[in-house]
This record gives structure tokens, C-alpha cells and sequence, in this order.
């Protein structure tokens, strides 16, 4: 009987009901669209940071990344293959690629800089990271490329070498005897982060191989995962190789700052959603109140006609999680198309970001949003809803009939 | 009224007797340098680097004269080496390798990076005589054969170690050295052995670096023949030198 009841007030006086209905369902698709915009710029930011040039996770020699050494290097052993091709059979490796690095000292005609000198294989590289898009000036590496490199444009600058010119460096072979070569540079790369136009020279992996006495030797392997299955593969790499000379990092074990600036970001998001919650759980709260207040005589009736208190205050809690849900499924619906409308449309900052453009923030941003915070914003409004509702089942739960019939 | 006066001479004199100390430190330091570098010299030396995953030996001559603060080395041998050369001069680390026939100069950024893949780095080649004017010195502890000098680096002073500790015997020939970062915390050892007359001097012979962050891993430097005081061309220390492939001076 409650619930029918319940249904009858709602379709009875629907222009009431719509209005409680359109007052969640404005502040749950305002707060998805929201979250939206902002998992749209961080899982950008992140998804940069992995494709310019770091990979989803690499794998190392043990301890490796603390104490780079050539010493520590990896080879195409049988077991290392082995592990990778168990993973990259299960579809969840887009693309791999093997690299050598060390630490150089570059020479210009009357100054030097200290850089990583990073051999690649162009082939596997372009498929596995975007450096190569990177590239402002002249070509990246291709294929059958011999002594040439690709340098960040500060480090060209500070060097002042322009395009064709030799670019000396200077560094020590896996033995520790001096190594050094000339390099033509035919590419100059401005990707925006300082580590990388300022620190890094790329040559072919073939020809440092040779220069650092590391023939079919390499320091990494860089994948490139899709988010959803990173931490899968990374446990499946860890079970097979960490015992067995190898680590398996992922990039934010390598780089934690652009995570930590995501968590950061977000729980100030959390605190100005929190807010915002408060204030659409206000309005909804006081729809709900003024329905109630405007049935104060009804109620009464029904009470002096024998409705018990009980009752009566079940029909309310019902209507209210039933307008409660219609406007939650409403927002849903409202918030999620908008998201995917800005999704593929996306949202024109290029006036706004003229600066932070370089941080891997694109200018335009694409809405996307994650499903954890979804859901935790659709519970916390139907939250808000119910708890919204309980002020006027408090007050009809106190109502005497003779009063609330002489109610106005 | 006279115990007045003789409280007053010791407190005036109190610190008299720490300069003095400081002095001695100090005086200690400076003859240890004589004694190695003089104030010109020439040597050729043997370096081995041992790591666990290798070793190599580097034998390269040296011309060093002190007062002006400058240096060449040239490395004789192994082959794939030979002919690589630096220059110290003008407070510029300079650096010529021949098979690009090219000079490079080294930049700030890499004087902490090792020299020659030793234990040694590029900041002990052009810090060598800032031991003494950089660092406040201090005896710490004496015995019978040696004393125990503790060198803070001054509050300014453009030097990486925070403080050494030299031992040096009481014959004034040092016996080891042990480097502290900043932070005081022990980053490297450096002990003197092998004590041989070289052109008429009785110096140690065998350096021997030990990293304490990286075991296994040692240099030793051992110094075959030495020449002291002799007066070095002028053209030794000019970049037309790093380019002459072989050693004439």
C-alpha cells in the first residue's frame, strides 16, 4: 500500500515531483561534468608523460634506475623473451621497444654539456612512444640511419650547433675506457619538458652499441600498456623476473611527481565537489520540504482516517528515494552525454593555456571520466537525496491530525 | 691585583695557543703539498681501476706547476687512449681527444663525473691545491707516528667535500686522507703507501682511492718515476700542446 501510494502522489502532482527530479539530476550531471573535465586533463597529462617517451613500465637490470651503470645491463637472454612473449601473447603490451643509455658529455664548438645519450631502434620506437612527433626541426632518426642524433633544442642552443653540424660526444665505454664519436645532428626536438630538451641526445642504437663496446647489450625495455591493465601486467612481469635479476618499474615508480600532482589535484577536487555537494543536497533538500509542507493537511487526513505515523512516513521515504532515483538516473543520463559530447568535440583552452601547454596538458581538453569517480558521485547525490528527505519525515512523523487538518 | 693580571695574560693568550694550533694544522697541510707537488713537477704515472665487473690500467704523464695553477697530462698507453690529453689553465679544464682531433672543455656540470673511469673525478685534478686555502685546519688527535689533522671546508669555499681528515706521519709524509660529504657522511678513502726516493725526495709511491659507496670498486695510482723543481715550458700549457700527438717535452 505504501508504495502505491507513494507512486500516486508522484505521477499525481508530477509538476512537483519533476522539480525535485531536475534538482538532482542538474547537480549530479553538473558534478559528472565536472569530474569530467578534470580526468580529462589529468588522464592526458598521464597518458603523455607514458607515450612522449617514458613507457608504461620498464624493465631494468636490478637497481638499474638507482645506480645507472653500464655494468648493469640486460641482454636478450631466453628468460627475459620468455617473460615478455607471456604477457605480449595476451594482447595487454601495445608495443615494446629496446634501449641503450648513458650518461655523456656533449661538445659544441667552445661549450659543453653534460646529457643522457639514448640509443633507439626507430623502427620499434615509433610504435612505441611519440618522440619522434616531437621533432621541430630537420627529421627524427629512421631506419639505416648511421652516426647521426636528434637533440633537445635548449641543449642544441646551449651547444650553439644548428642543423648539419657534428655534435661531439664524449663518454666512457662499458669498460670504462673513453669513448667518444661525432654525430651529425638532423633533428632538433621541442617537446616542452625541460628534461628532454635540455638533457637528451637520441642516436641509433646500433651505432652507441658499438661506440660503448655493448653489442646485442641494452639497458631497458619500454612498453606501452593501456591503463586498465597495467597493474596486471606489471604483477605478471614482477612474478617471473624479480627474483631473477631484473626490475620491473612502472612509470610512476620511476617518476611519482606527476601522480602525486594527480592525487593532489583530485583531493582538492574532492574538498570543491564536497562543497558543491552541500549545496545541491541544500536544494534538493528544500524542494522535498516545500512538497511536504504544501501535503501538511493532507497528511492529516489520512491520519485522522487511520494512516499510522509508520506508514506515513514510509510513503515519504519512498517518494523521496524514487524522485531520488529518477533524478539520479536523469543526471546520469544528462552529465554522461554531455561528457561524451566534450569528449569528441573537446573544450578550447588554447587562449587560457598559453603556459601550462607544456606541462603534457593539451590545449584542447577531451572530457573523459573514470568510473570509480563516477560512481562515487552518483551514490553521494542519491546519499544527499535521501538524507535530504529525512528533515520532513522527522516533521511528519510528529504531526498531530487535528492540527494538520487546521494546517493552512 | 697580580692574579688579575695573569688571568687577563691567559685569556688574551687562550686563543694564541688554538691559532697557533690552527697554524701548525695549517703548515702541516701546505708542506704535505710541497712535498708532492713542489712547485713544479713532472711524472709519469700507472693508474689500475678495479670493478667487479673489470679492470684497466691507464699510464699517462703529468707536468704540474703549482704556483700557477696549471697542468698537463697526457695518457701514453692503453692504445684506443693513447695521445688523450688535459689541460689545466685559467681555472678551464681542457680536454683533447685525438681520435676526432678535437678540444673540449669540460663544463662545471662534470667536474664531479670520474676521471677516466677511475675512482678519481675531474674536481680532484683542478681542486688539487685548494686542499690549503679552502679548509680551516685543526689537529685532532697526535700519537707517536702520526698526527691527525681535521680540514672543514670554509663557509664559502667552491668545494664539494664538507670536511677531510688527513693522517699524516710525523715525517710530514701523509698517510691517508678520508673524504666526508656535507652532510658528514664518509664518501671515499684515499691511503699513501710505498714510500720510495724519487728524484731525491722520500714521497709514497702507490695511491690508493677506495669509494665506500660502491664496493669493490678501487683505483690505485702508482707513480713511476718523478722529477721536482725543474722549470716547465711555457708552450707545455697552451692549447697548441693538447693537439701534439706525441709527448716531446
Amino acid at each position: 500500500m505504501i508504495f502505491s501510494l507513494a507512486w500516486r502522489n508522484i505521477a499525481r502532482s508530477w509538476h512537483r515531483s519533476l522539480v525535485t527530479i531536475t534538482a538532482v539530476a542538474t547537480g549530479l550531471s553538473a558534478l559528472i561534468f565536472l569530474w569530467g573535465f578534470n580526468d580529462g586533463v589529468h588522464n592526458v597529462m598521464m597518458r603523455n608523460l607514458q607515450q612522449v617517451i617514458v613507457g608504461s613500465v620498464q624493465i631494468h637490470h636490478d637497481n638499474f634506475f638507482k645506480k645507472p651503470s653500464l655494468s648493469r645491463h640486460i641482454q636478450q637472454t631466453p628468460e627475459l623473451q620468455k617473460a615478455l612473449s607471456k604477457v605480449q601473447n595476451s594482447g595487454q603490451i601495445k608495443a615494446s621497444s629496446w634501449r641503450l643509455d648513458t650518461f655523456a658529455l656533449a661538445a659544441g664548438d667552445n661549450v659543453s654539456e653534460g646529457l643522457v645519450l639514448l640509443g633507439i631502434d626507430a623502427k620499434t620506437e615509433a610504435k612505441t612512444t611519440r618522440i619522434a612527433e616531437k621533432v621541430d626541426q630537420g627529421r627524427f632518426l629512421q631506419v639505416g640511419d648511421g652516426a647521426v642524433c636528434v637533440l633537445g633544442a635548449t641543449a642544441a642552443r646551449n651547444l650553439g650547433v644548428v642543423l648539419g653540424d657534428d655534435v661531439i660526444f664524449l663518454t666512457q665505454d662499458r669498460f670504462g675506457a673513453l669513448a667518444a664519436d661525432k654525430f651529425k645532428l638532423i633533428g632538433i626536438i621541442s617537446s616542452g619538458e625541460m628534461g628532454i630538451d635540455r638533457g637528451l641526445a637520441i642516436v641509433p642504437l646500433n651505432v652507441l652499441q658499438n661506440m660503448l663496446e655493448m653489442k646485442g647489450r641494452y639497458t631497458r625495455v619500454v612498453l606501452q600498456i593501456e591503463p586498465e591493465n597495467l597493474e596486471a601486467v606489471t604483477a605478471l612481469l614482477r612474478a617471473s623476473l624479480d627474483h631473477s635479476g631484473y626490475e620491473v618499474l612502472r612509470w610512476y615508480d620511476m617518476y611519482p611527481m606527476m601522480k602525486q600532482w594527480v592525487d593532489l589535484e583530485n583531493a582538492f577536487y574532492y574538498i570543491f565537489l564536497g562543497v558543491v555537494l552541500l549545496i545541491i543536497a541544500a536544494g534538493i533538500m528544500n524542494t522535498v520540504l516545500m512538497s511536504m509542507l504544501e501535503r501538511v493537511r493532507e497528511f492529516g487526513v489520512m491520519m485522522a482516517l487511520g494512516c499510522s505515523r509508520r506508514t506515513l512516513a514510509g510513503m515519504v521515504i519512498v517518494e523521496s528515494m524514487t524522485l531520488g532515483a529518477l533524478g539520479v538516473l536523469l543526471g546520469l543520463l544528462v552529465g554522461l552525454t554531455l561528457v561524451a559530447w566534450f569528449h569528441s568535440v573537446g573544450i578550447d583552452l588554447s587562449a587560457e593555456m598559453d603556459t601550462v601547454a607544456r606541462f603534457y596538458v593539451d590545449p584542447i581538453v577531451y572530457t573523459e571520466i573514470d568510473s570509480n569517480h563516477l560512481w562515487q558521485t552518483a551514490g553521494s547525490v542519491m546519499a544527499a537525496a535521501i538524507v535530504a528527505a529525512f528533515v520532513p519525515i522527522w516533521r511528519v512523523a510528529k504531526l498531530q491530525p487535528v492540527e494538520a487538518i487546521h494546517h493552512v | 691585583m697580580l692574579s688579575r693580571c695573569l688571568i687577563l695574560v691567559l685569556f688574551l693568550c687562550a686563543p694564541c695557543i688554538v691559532i697557533a694550533e690552527d697554524m701548525d694544522a695549517k703548515n702541516i697541510i701546505q708542506k704535505v703539498q710541497n712535498l708532492m707537488r713542489s712547485s713544479t713537477s713532472t711524472a709519469r704515472y700507472t693508474m689500475q681501476i678495479q670493478t667487479p665487473d673489470w679492470q684497466r690500467a691507464i699510464t699517462f704523464q703529468s707536468w704540474d706547476e703549482r704556483v700557477e695553477k696549471r697542468f698537463f697530462i697526457r695518457v701514453l698507453s692503453p692504445r684506443k687512449e693513447k695521445g688523450t690529453a688535459w689541460l689545466k689553465s685559467d681555472k678551464n679544464l681542457w680536454m683533447y681527444l685525438p681520435k676526432l682531433e678535437r678540444d673540449i672543455r669540460i663544463p662545471a656540470s662534470m667536474m664531479l663525473s670520474s676521471w677516466m673511469g677511475s675512482d678519481f673525478t675531474n674536481d680532484d685534478l683542478v681542486k688539487m691545491d685548494s686542499v690549503v686555502a679552502d679548509y680551516d685546519h685543526r689537529i685532532t688527535g697526535k700519537n707517536e707516528h702520526s698526527i691527525t689533522i681535521e680540514s672543514t671546508a670554509k663557509p664559502d669555499a667552491p668545494v664539494v667535500w664538507g670536511k677531510i681528515i688527513h693522517v699524516v706521519g710525523d715525517d710530514g709524509i701523509p698517510l691517508s686522507d678520508d673524504y666526508y660529504d656535507e652532510h658528514g657522511a664518509h664518501i671515499r678513502h684515499l691511503a699513501f703507501s710505498e714510500i720510495r726516493v724519487m728524484d731525491g725526495r722520500r714521497i709514497p709511491t702507490l695511491w690508493t682511492m677506495q669509494p665506500l659507496n660502491d664496493i669493490g670498486k678501487k683505483t690505485l695510482l702508482k707513480l713511476e718515476e718523478a722529477t721536482f723543481d725543474k722549470s716547465i715550458p711555457e708552450h707545455v700549457f697552451t692549447r697548441t700542446n693538447l693537439r701534439r700527438e706525441r709527448s716531446r717535452q
